[in-house]
């Protein structure tokens, strides 16, 4: 592979990495994995091209992020106050997103931000990584910071053992607002960014969003193998690096695209169980 | 800690291993030899397998044979297909710069979108993109600028709103079906309301997103309007078999935008037949490799002496008589009923 495809693979990356830092929240802190996502990654997409093309592109971004936490606040809201099931929760809430994406789009499923009034913080190639770079690391920084507040780590616990928190008089429903909405805050922002950066916005763009971020924490996890906050932001953030650069090897050995989501999920599926296999290993071991 | 390196060795090992076993690196870099006998390397991205799509590309290769470039031989085909994850495309796209290849072959709208942020440095011709403006691709039909053309599959709806003056003359309300989530349907489905209306047709719409929220759509519209009609739209073309269907059983005639809608059930349309795009849009690959400049080349729109396709089991299930000068058309082609083993899809009629 030559720089350039590296560059442009790491670029991809740090996009998606902040999909897995938005996913890190609901699926390792929270332990609900969150269904909204494949929807508000389109609105923060939809929302961000809307504004771009209106000539405000900064502003572009944070309203994605303000339109992914009230997309997190609907699943929320169904699933505390309305007692929905919080896989259901999700998939209603990425269902109705697709009438609102479209509605945020006027109606067209696609926009082209080929042309736009001003330029992106990503239209220039030259500075385009070391932005998103900046972009990650503020991130991950201030979610770090986040974590170790009084507020961050009632989320945490309450993510561990609902019950306890619960008897310590913490309101556990306002917890699962705010990681619920924290978390599709920053998936609507790396759907924002991917628009930017790619220069169009499709209202189809979503599909396969939460494997692809679920697949950068497990394979980030995999490389770390260190539990902690830090450690989880650090591994969220190299794995959706990393699985842009295998997707990007695979495809230069000639490896059909096509095939892909099947190694996705098995990448994710063998990952996920091998704590598993050597605890079972480990037993066998013992007994034998 | 030891414990902890293995773990991370097993899970890279079986990672790279997973990808390495299955990829067959075949040398496809061998790029460009210059001087005499140029060897071209072409990129061909698509964004999702589908009838109307998959006929483009094959025609499209096939013509490249017979015009001499043959694949593995003299010519290089990088084929990719993102499997309808538009997050690939931007990779199949990097991959395509990095070896260097001649031009660039998108088919369909995102993807001649992503394969547009590589046009400076390669030529970029789409295919299969209905409103090449409107996606801001080209600034012209006419002159696209930039280093971009292509084909159009535009559906020529006046066309289509005419065919059904001629064959439904006492009709007075059109139901539209289609995805409202595809870019080339509501280009279309706007344009032809535009023209039905100014025809006097009153014009309904029903929207679905899926296979199922499509048949509920489909049997509400059918009962209140006298004919129907959907775009080229690749969720009602994925489906319709069921559609077409449940159209015959409310005896209303279901007009579509692409012949292979009318094999599958529909009753009849005015259109390019795909191969043909196919095939124009592989003549305008070659013009680029042979040194012509994309963003010259108009996009090529297909308009005029297009065939009439007409089912003919929905034909005589309608009890419909064809008028005569559709019936004296010399690019009228009648649809066979499809027999069982052709029958592909999920649903049987």
């Amino acid at each position: 592979m030559s720089t350039g495809v590296i560059i442009r693979a790491v670029e991809l990356g740090l996009i998606f990495s902040v999909l897995s830092l938005g996913e890190y929240i609901t699926v390792k802190v929270m332990d609900s994995p969150d269904l909204t996502v494949d929807g508000s990654f389109v609105t923060g997409g939809c929302t961000a091209a809307m504004l771009t093309l209106a000539g405000f592109p900064n502003l572009g971004l944070a309203a994605a992020f303000v339109a992914g936490l009230l997309c997190g606040c609907v699943t929320a809201f169904l699933q505390t106050k309305m007692k929905i099931q919080g896989l259901l929760a999700g998939i209603l809430t990425m269902t109705a997103l697709y009438s609102v994406n479209l509605r945020i789009m006027q109606g067209a499923p696609n926009v082209s931000l080929y042309a736009v009034p001003k330029p992106t913080i990503l239209n220039n190639p030259a500075t385009v990584l070391y932005v998103l770079i900046a972009i990650v690391a503020l991130i991950a920084l201030l979610m770090y910071a986040f974590f170790k507040t009084n507020l961050g780590l009632m989320l945490r616990a309450a993510g561990d053992n609902e019950e306890m928190i619960r008897s310590s008089s913490v309101n556990v429903d306002s917890m699962k607002f705010l990681g619920f909405a924290l978390s599709n805050g920053l998936v609507a922002l790396s759907g924002a960014l991917l628009v930017q950066f790619q220069k169009f916005a499709d209202v189809t763009g979503g599909t396969g969003m939460l494997v692809l971020g679920l697949a950068g924490i497990i394979i980030g996890e995999a490389v770390f193998r260190r539990s902690g906050i830090g450690f989880g932001l650090a591994a969220s953030i190299t794995g959706a690096i990393l699985y842009r650069l295998l997707y990007t090897l695979a495809l230069q050995l000639g490896f059909p695209a096509t095939d892909m989501n099947l190694v996705s999920a098995v990448l994710v599926a063998v990952t996920i169980s091998i704590p598993h296999l050597q605890k079972l290993k480990k037993k066998r071991g013992s007994h034998a | 800690m030891k414990t902890n390196l293995m773990k991370k060795l097993t899970v890279t090992a079986l990672a790279m291993g997973m990808l390495a076993g299955c990829g067959q690196s075949d040398g496809a870099n061998t790029g460009n030899t210059d001087g005499t006998g140029r060897h071209f390397t072409i990129g061909v991205a698509q964004l999702v397998d589908h009838t109307s799509l998959n006929t483009i590309r094959d025609a499209m290769f096939d013509e490249f044979e017979e015009l001499g470039y043959k694949d593995g031989d003299n010519f290089t085909i990088d084929y990719q297909n993102a499997a309808g994850q538009i997050s690939n495309l931007d990779t199949i796209m990097n991959g395509y710069a990095s070896e260097g290849v001649d031009a660039i072959v998108a088919i369909a709208t995102p993807t001649a979108q992503t394969a547009q942020n590589y046009s400076t440095d390669i030529p970029v011709i789409f295919s299969a993109v209905s409103d090449p403006v409107g996606a801001g691709l080209v600034e012209t039909l006419e002159a696209p600028g930039g280093n971009i053309t292509g084909t159009s599959d535009e559906v020529q709806v006046d066309q289509i709103a005419d065919l059904i003056k001629e064959i439904c003359p006492d009709a007075k309300t059109i139901g539209m079906l289609y995805n409202a989530g595809e870019a080339n349907s509501v280009t279309n489905t706007t344009n032809f309301k535009k023209y039905a209306e100014s025809l006097g047709y009153t014009v309904e719409e029903a929207t679905g997103t899926d296979l199922t929220t499509l048949q509920q759509a489909a049997d509400v519209l059918a009962s209140k309007v006298d004919v129907m009609f959907s775009p080229n739209d690749n969720t009602v073309a994925s489906g319709m078999t069921a559609l077409s269907q449940i159209a015959l059983d409310h005896k209303v005639p279901y007009f579509v935008g692409a012949d292979s809608m009318v094999q599958d059930g529909g009753f009849a349309t005015v259109g390019i037949d795909y191969e043909q795009l196919g095939r124009e849009t592989a003549k305008m690959v070659v013009d680029v490799l042979n040194g012509e400049k994309a963003g010259e080349i108009p996009v090529k729109v297909f308009k005029d002496d297009l065939n009439v396709y007409v089912n003919e089991k929905a034909l005589k299930d309608l009890g419909i008589e064809l008028p005569a000068e559709v019936k004296n058309n010399d690019k009228l082609i009648m649809v066979a009923e499809k027999t069982d083993d052709q029958t592909e899809g999920e649903t049987a009629e």
